[in-house]
């Protein structure tokens, strides 16, 4: 009578896909499709805490510690890394059973490492139940981890923090300083997603962390250094029924200038009004950028083993900084085929006309 | 080159004789089918358990476990974060009774499976989630839900612990495709634990791993915990149970054997019978070896139609014996489910294949008989009566021989299980070539006694008359009854020494376990304070303890008792050698432990002898055997460690089991209820029982075990009949025109049929009578050899006085039942019509 769990697991999940969705999942669902009652909702501006505000908030549905950076090693080889935690509620209340086991949160993790030198990306994916030091998150000191993977606060306050990631294909050991204040996006931090009273998020950036520490790859460990970002973000909203998926770009300049900018796709292919940005100048001042200051273009697109088609250079008009950007993709194939697909990946920033190298950048495309 | 004239001639003499080929065809038929149903039953309950392990673990490859008990579920977290072993599920389970059935309530964790593979996960869907977050929600097979006429969202009332709850149904899980899923109750592993009581413990782990991160994980895993690794399940597990499988199938073949003797019966008797149609052909120029040819392809014919309706019956029975197969296999060894038989080509040929060879080998000798038919026709069938009384001298030689040989196999070859059956059949069927001999004897011996009626003279030289005919339905008969015989000794013998040593071995009066009753094991363990309260209790003279766990033991892991023992105890051991008291008194004093008897047969150990074991917290130990025991609960052997030796080595102080010894004066009612009272209120299962109800259910657990061998005994019986029931019809058919002649001479049909009863009866006494000494030697063999060899059991063989009075009964009333046809035929044969073929 042992051995039947996974026969009959199997059976189970089978049972449960015959709905034609591909892989399962349809965005919204993983984004939460649960029913909302009961959650916390982001419904107007709230006062921000730090390093209390890196920790969770357990009453919202979802929550993630997005960072990406792009890094060069002593031969100049240039290298993409994403490291995001994800927290899910599923419940609103703690199920009542004292079990350590019992919990309603559900952590997933998503690494992955671009070696441009060697058009290769390779990633990987965890899930675990928030329990019994399987995963979680403490405030102080700060960190969030997902078994043997973790951000860790290093010191008192804020930063620098540490990334401890062991991969089957790579490890990362870096360390990160910020060298700018915290971004609050949107309204001061709420980031509305459509017209839904509630459907936002609270949502702030660390837009240049100097990041230095070492990378393993093929038994090889690389000194590397560079920058990386940070999005923290939490609600309990999900696409708006019309929505189809998005695009997000974070770009870091050379001259120090950053640029986040996420584009809200409707289902007709069209660009969402909710679609927003923030322009980051060198002393950390801000710009807010609405959804008809900014124009993006797809340029080219790269079709997946999975099949799916993403625009992976793409032109992009700030008329009002006079910024015109061209962005590519560092490698094409950056497309992360975990329980979710979706592309997220290095590129490069170039100007428009001159196709001088103006920075590098994170995208992200979901929904394709 | 088929000669169509013998064909036609076979087709006349079998459509003349139809119950000739009916009966032939169904000796053939039924010893087919005993031995493909044993065949079928044995594979399939051996693939059910590989089932079992290789494909429902899936991709997984090893399991850690405690053992028998939960272990704490820290080290999951450890493996996780600390050792990144990746693909490992943890799981607790335990039993649940719904609608008066036990089920296993399995707890996993689903975030542990999906996380698996990395590539190939699919989202959670609510299913997952709701798991998570519903309190007492589970996955039913299609099964339960279909018993209990539930559907998904619907409460299920369940049992566990003999505590009613609700659980929620969340889905259906259709099992159709997998009938070992229906005894599961799935749900997560938060939920488990709370509703089985078993918070911050697992049952186990299950793991995927290659063979360097095992050998690294074995060292780092503490050393109560055990890393088992699938494949070398399934190999013990076939080793286990071998044993026990070729018992089966030695008794299966012992079916073909007597089926083998009715169809070379048979055969001889078709051939005399057409003596004069074979003179006949070769006259008219059939050769020799053409007869010979056409024997042996009219016997393939036979064989190939019997053998296809054996199959067809065996597919049938073997879908029985299953039930019982699988049902022994659970009691004696691991649990295991299987409840549709597995049907290869290959088994289907094999059993075709020996039906075939059995049923040419039978017809070899009449064959060539049939081809030294001369053409000068002699009718007279003394002629053959004789050849074969002269003949019978030969077979005697061999037979003793035979015989002779048996011993001399068994001294040779030690251990060998399958040399002990060959040295077995050997026997028998140097028995039964030395019958024709005896049966001569005999009758030269009744002979001399005067004063017979004319009846009794008349019934006397029938028999006699026929030998050659009849001795071959003898033979068959003797085989039959002397194996039910030689297994009921040996049943009975066993049963009594079981029942002995339970005597023996239950030396307190009540038993409280920790336990969920499945088979007879005991598993769990009890709350600290039951030994507390037990203290309490008036008239308890002495309390023992004992706790179930497993040893490593030279690498090999074997069940262990921990004993505690009370003042009483030293009385539950019954040593093979040496003083009782002075193994006791070392027992007590100093490091050394006890071994049953089949531990010490298949270790090759005696008293005195060091053996290694592993400890939880200091490596491995050498220490001393005490003693051999007498046990029968553990077919691959079992140890006894004194308490204070397991708590200097292992951390558990767990008991699993306390045994009261009471005062004579005692009230054990008011006992019994006080025990249970406190047992309601306890948290988990805790059972009560007194020695009795422990002997009786062990001994229900024998009867259980031993179906099997019961139902395979009368099978061989029922093979036999059909045999001797076709052999002596045949027999007194063919005797219709002695019967005219002796009806012309004045004997009134009366007479005659009662003059053929009596001969029947006198076959089957005779059969009766030459069964006992090979039944009481089978028994004998089975008991000293088979047994020994088998389970490493030694037991005391007794003797029942029922059991000559049955086996001859059995043979009268089958040879009678055999004779009533041909009397109703003779009484109404018309006496014109009978003399008018002289």
């Amino acid at each position: 009578m042992k051995n039947c769990l996974l026969l009959i697991l199997s059976l189970l999940l089978l049972a449960c896909n015959k709905a034609p969705t591909e892989s399962a999942l349809d965005l919204s669902a993983a984004m939460g499709g649960q029913a909302e009652t009961g959650f916390m909702r982001a419904v107007e501006p709230r006062q921000f805490h730090f390093p209390q505000d890196h920790a969770a908030h357990p009453g919202f549905r979802n929550e993630w510690w997005y960072l990406t950076g792009n890094l060069t090693d002593e031969s100049d080889n240039h290298y993409g890394y994403q490291v995001t935690l994800f927290r899910i509620a599923l419940s609103p209340t703690l199920p009542e059973n004292n079990s350590n086991w019992s919990t309603n949160q559900v952590w997933m993790a998503h690494v992955a490492l671009t070696d441009v030198s060697a058009t290769h990306h390779s990633h990987e994916q965890r899930l675990a139940r928030g329990a019994v030091g399987l995963a979680g998150q403490s405030e102080q000191p700060f960190r969030v981890w997902l078994e043997d993977w973790q951000i860790v606060g290093t010191g008192q306050g804020a930063f620098p923090w540490r990334i401890d990631v062991k991969a089957r294909e790579f490890a990362l050991n870096l360390k990160l300083t910020s060298h700018k204040p915290v971004v609050l996006q949107g309204n001061m931090g709420l980031s509305q997603k459509s017209n839904q009273a509630g459907n936002a998020s609270y949502y702030y950036s660390f837009t240049r962390l100097q990041t230095q520490g070492e990378i393993t790859l093929n038994n090889q460990r690389i000194k590397v250094h560079g920058w990386s970002w940070l999005d923290r973000e939490w609600s309990t909203s999900a696409l708006g029924e019309d929505q189809a998926g998005w695009d997000w770009f974070s770009l870091q300049l050379k001259d120090q200038h950053e640029l986040m900018f996420y584009r809200l796709r409707k289902n007709n292919g069209e660009m969402d009004r909710h679609s927003a940005g923030k322009w980051v100048l060198p002393d950390g001042s801000t710009h807010s950028l609405s959804y008809n200051d900014v124009k993006v273009q797809p340029l080219r697109y790269w079709t997946s083993d999975s099949g799916r088609r993403y625009p992976v250079s793409w032109v992009m008009h700030i008329p009002g900084i006079q910024q015109h950007f061209r962005i590519e993709a560092l490698i094409n194939d950056q497309e992360m085929a975990t329980g979710i697909y979706y592309w997220e990946g290095a590129v490069k920033v170039l100007d428009e006309s001159s196709e001088k190298l103006l920075g590098f950048g994170y995208l992200e495309m979901a929904g394709y | 080159m088929v000669n169509r004239m013998l064909l036609r001639s076979s087709w006349r003499f079998f459509s003349r004789h139809p119950w000739q080929l009916w009966l032939t065809l169904l000796s053939i038929a039924l010893g087919t089918a005993v031995m493909i149903a044993v065949d079928l039953a044995n594979m399939t309950a051996n693939q059910s358990f590989r089932h079992s392990v290789t494909v429902l673990s899936g991709p997984m490859t090893h399991e850690i476990s405690a053992g028998q008990a939960e272990f704490p579920e820290d080290i999951y977290t450890r493996l996780r974060v600390q050792w990144a072993i990746r693909d490992a599920i943890p799981q607790v389970e335990g039993a649940v009774s719904i609608a008066g059935y036990q089920y296993t309530l399995l707890g996993f964790d689903p975030l542990a499976y999906l996380s698996q593979s990395e590539t190939s996960f699919t989202f959670p869907t609510d299913i997952i989630s709701r798991l998570l977050t519903e309190p007492d929600s589970v996955v039913i097979p299609s099964s339960l839900a279909n018993r209990v006429n539930l559907k998904a969202g619907e409460v299920l009332d369940v049992k566990i612990d003999n505590r009613p709850k609700k659980l929620t149904i969340l889905a259906i899980v259709d099992t159709q495709s997998d009938a070992r899923l229906n005894d599961l109750v799935l749900t997560d592993i938060a939920t488990a634990q709370s509703l089985l009581g078993k918070n911050g413990y697992l049952t186990r782990i299950q793991l995927v791993l290659d063979d360097l991160q095992s050998a690294a994980l074995k060292d780092r895993l503490p050393a109560d915990l055990k890393l088992i690794s699938y494949q070398n399940q399934q190999q013990s597990f076939s080793q286990m149970t071998e044993a026990f499988r070729i018992n089966l199938t030695a008794m299966s073949l012992l079916a073909v054997l007597v089926g083998a003797f009715l169809v070379y019966n048979t055969m001889t008797f078709s051939v005399l019978q057409r003596r004069q149609t074979f003179a006949i052909n070769r006259m008219l120029g059939t050769t020799g070896r053409q007869l010979f040819r056409h024997m042996l392809l009219e016997a393939i014919t036979l064989g190939l139609i019997g053998a296809a309706l054996g199959i067809l019956l065996g597919i049938v029975l073997g879908q029985g014996l299953l039930i019982l197969v699988t049902q022994t296999i659970s009691d004696l060894y691991v649990t295991v489910s299987a409840t549709d038989l597995l049907i290869t080509p290959w088994q289907v040929l094999k059993g075709m294949g020996i039906a075939l060879l059995a049923v040419l080998a039978a017809t070899l000798a009449p064959a060539l008989e049939a081809s030294r038919v001369q053409p000068v026709f002699v009718y007279r069938s003394s002629h053959f009566e004789q050849a074969g009384q002269r003949m019978s001298r030969w077979l005697m030689l061999a037979g003793f021989v035979c015989m002779g040989l048996s011993p001399l196999l068994i001294a040779a070859s030690a251990r060998s299980l399958v040399i002990g059956f060959i040295a077995l059949f050997l026997f028998i069927v140097g028995y039964s070539l030395v019958v024709p001999a005896l049966l001569k004897g005999i009758f030269h011996w009744l002979q001399r006694i005067p004063s017979y009626s004319l009846y009794q003279k008349m019934t006397l030289r029938g028999v006699q008359a026929s030998l050659s005919r009849t001795s071959l339905a003898i033979i068959a008969l003797t085989v039959a009854v002397s194996a039910t015989v030689g297994v009921s000794i040996m049943i009975g013998s066993f049963r009594a020494s079981v029942a002995d040593w339970l005597e023996d071995t239950l030396q307190s009066d009540l038993y409280i376990s920790a336990t969920t009753m499945s088979s007879s094991r005991i598993e769990g363990t009890l709350e600290p304070e039951w030994l507390q309260r037990v203290q309490t209790l008036p008239d308890v003279a002495s309390v023992s303890t004992g706790r179930n766990a497993r040893l490593e033991v030279e690498g090999v892991t074997v069940p262990m008792l921990v004993l505690q023992p009370g003042d009483h105890s030293g009385r539950g051991f019954k040593y093979l050698h040496g003083d009782r008291d002075d193994i006791w008194q070392a027992f007590l004093e100093d490091e050394v432990l006890l071994v049953s008897e089949p531990f010490a047969y298949h270790r090759n150990v005696r008293a005195g002898d060091r053996i290694t074991i592993q400890t939880g917290t200091a490596g491995s130990i050498s220490l001393k055997i005490a003693g051999v025991y007498q046990d029968y609960s553990a077919t691959q052997g079992m140890v006894v460690l004194p308490r204070r030796i397991y708590e200097k080595y292992w951390s558990d102080r767990g008991v699993s089991t306390i045994g009261l010894m009471l005062t004579k004066q005692a009230d054990v009612s008011a006992l019994t209820q006080q025990l249970k009272s406190w047992a309601g209120g306890s948290s988990q299962a805790v059972m009560v029982r007194s020695n009795k109800t422990i002997r009786d259910f062990s001994l229900k657990v024998f009867d259980r075990t031993f179906a099997i061998t019961n139902v395979l005994r009368v099978l061989v019986v029922v093979v036999a009949f059909v045999g001797v029931f076709s052999a002596l019809m045949a027999l007194f058919l063919e005797k219709g025109r002695e019967f005219s002649i002796l009806r012309a001479s004045g004997i009134t049909p009366g007479q005659l049929q009662r003059l053929v009863l009596l001969q029947s009866a006198l076959i089957g006494l005779l059969a009766g009578i030459l069964s006992l000494p090979l039944g009481w030697i089978m028994s004998d063999i089975l008991i000293e050899v088979i047994n020994r060899r088998s389970f490493g059991w030694t037991m005391q063989s007794y003797f029942f006085l029922s059991l000559p009075l049955q086996a001859l009964l059995l043979s009268v009333l089958a040879a009678l039942l055999a004779g009533i046809y041909p009397t109703r035929r003779i009484s109404r044969i018309s006496l014109r019509d009978g003399l008018r073929s002289l």
